[in-house]
């Protein structure tokens, strides 16, 4: 299977932070959610691909190439939004249109104007739009750009959820022909659970996994018991606890051998969000 | 780089506008009516050089930066746009100072040569300290580089004034017009420099 991204041992040293060691593989036709707290890295992960920060260690190939060595030509296929970041406010559509036309070779005006027309955006100064309608033109012009990849940082926090549906509709058709790829970062895991293929969470600087989202839900696993019935379990599955008024709530992994050896507990699914509430638990 | 100087300008055309306006205002009261003409081009010019560094707070404003940087374009033409941008709009300021000069000799007893020659001393002088601002608003920002500028501004006329309190000999009319001729190929070069200073703090610069 062919990459459209390949990250290995990427490092980013700051005085307070570190990106450490952080190693992951976007195949073709595939979309990866980037998870993690505020702060943990994903930002970070996403400039140093963009090369808007110089990294301490790694390599970054984009289509097979040094996203350094060959950038530009790079950036001609990746169609990117970011959470901050984009034209000032007394801009409208039209003039971005004609700044993207000379900036980006083979920019589709007809698609830019379709997608203005599907999202009926208006054709006035941004100033005048919704954060929904924001997010909407910055998604219309990386998908107008004539990307293999894309890249979106935070692109459906802060929106209703029929818009956030409209667009996560619109990202899963992106990727239908099995050659173009999606790295997306977002707070709503729920949206990942939607429509992610792998899942790679960053937690402090660091990589915890990067997995194929089915195998990953179907690793992970909610166990509901009291505290005579955990200290049965092998504490090397057991990622973390949480305790409440009734019964004690543990993430644990290998979920199925966990169900086979004892039948009688009650293993529930996890969700992305209480996987990566049980790691971050357990870190601090 | 055509597409980050229109987009300078689609984002600065409600300030040119305001510059339009003021300017005929500027040349209604104090053209017509006060005989300033010299006082109207300079505030015409230093309302483009204004208008300039305008440019890098609407930038900062919307983390433009950061936009720009997904867009195959080089670092280098990045910086290369925004100095084109300041000199468009310095010679678009100068072209609307000599037209309203031409205009203004029509009604006026003037010599609009005399005032043309200042705007050409008045766009060097701006140019110049553009070309030291400039790269300090990569460097540290616009907030220190607006400061810088005023500051600027104030140093020749702080040096004439020690000059003539220290009883120094004034330069000869002679020289002063020899400096005036070489004034703008001077600051073209400085402008020039200052590129090649802000392209190499962008290559280094992180977002």
């Amino acid at each position: 299977m062919e990459n459209n991204l390949q990250i290995s041992n990427l490092s980013k040293h700051y005085k307070d932070f570190s990106l450490k060691n952080i190693s992951f593989d976007l195949p073709c036709g595939a979309i990866m959610g980037l998870i993690g707290e505020n702060g943990a890295g994903k930002t970070t992960t996403i400039k140093a691909i963009l090369n808007m920060i110089k990294i301490d260690g790694g390599q970054i190939l984009i289509f097979g190439k040094d996203h350094i060595a060959c950038e530009q030509k790079i950036k001609e296929q990746v169609g990117i939004v970011l959470d901050k970041g984009f034209f000032y406010e007394e801009i409208n559509p039209e003039e971005i249109c004609l700044i993207m036309l000379k900036t980006v070779k083979a920019f589709d005006k007809a698609k830019f104007y379709e997608y203005l027309k599907l999202f009926e955006l208006p054709s006035k100064p941004i100033k005048s739009f919704s954060r929904g309608m924001l997010v909407k033109l910055k998604i219309a012009i990386a998908l107008s750009r004539p990307a293999r990849l894309l890249i979106l940082d935070e692109p459906t926090s802060g929106l209703d959820p029929v818009v956030r549906t409209e667009i996560l509709d619109l990202l899963q058709e992106f990727v239908q022909d099995e050659e173009k790829s999606i790295l997306i970062s977002s707070h709503i895991t729920s949206d990942l659970e939607q429509i992610a293929d792998y899942i790679s969470y960053i937690n402090n600087g660091e990589l915890v996994f990067c997995q194929n989202k089915d195998s990953l839900l179907e690793q992970y696993g909610i166990l509901r018991c009291d505290q005579s019935e955990l200290s049965l379990i092998d504490k090397s599955l057991i990622v973390g606890t949480r305790k409440n008024q009734f019964n004690i709530e543990a993430l644990i992994k290998n979920k199925a051998a966990i169900k086979r050896a004892y039948p009688k507990l009650t293993v529930d699914k996890a969700t992305i969000d209480e996987i990566m509430l049980y790691h971050v638990r357990r870190d601090k | 780089m055509i597409g980050l100087i229109l987009k300078d300008f689609f984002t600065q055309k409600k300030n040119l506008r305001t510059m339009l306006i003021f300017s005929l205002i500027f040349v209604g009261v104090f053209g017509f009516f006060n005989g300033q003409i010299g006082f109207v081009s300079s505030f015409i010019l230093f309302f483009a050089s204004i208008l300039s560094l305008s440019a890098f707070s609407f930038d900062k404003y919307c983390s433009w930066d950061n936009y720009a940087l997904t867009l195959p374009i080089s670092r280098n033409k990045i910086v290369a746009a925004r100095y084109l941008t300041v000199l468009l709009l310095m010679c678009f300021a100068a072209a609307i100072a000599v037209l309203l000069i031409l205009l203004l000799a029509q009604f006026k007893d003037t010599n609009p040569w005399e005032f043309i020659t200042s705007i050409y001393i008045m766009i060097s002088f701006l140019l110049i300290l553009l070309s030291v601002t400039l790269p300090i608003i990569y460097k540290f920002g616009i907030e220190h580089g607006r400061l810088l500028m005023i500051g600027l501004i104030l140093v020749p006329f702080m040096i004439i004034q020690i000059a003539i309190n220290s009883g120094l000999q004034l330069p000869s009319a002679q020289l002063v017009k020899l400096l005036s001729v070489f004034s703008l190929p001077c600051a073209l070069v400085c402008y020039g420099l200052s590129y090649n200073i802000a392209a190499k703090i962008y290559l280094n610069k992180e977002f």
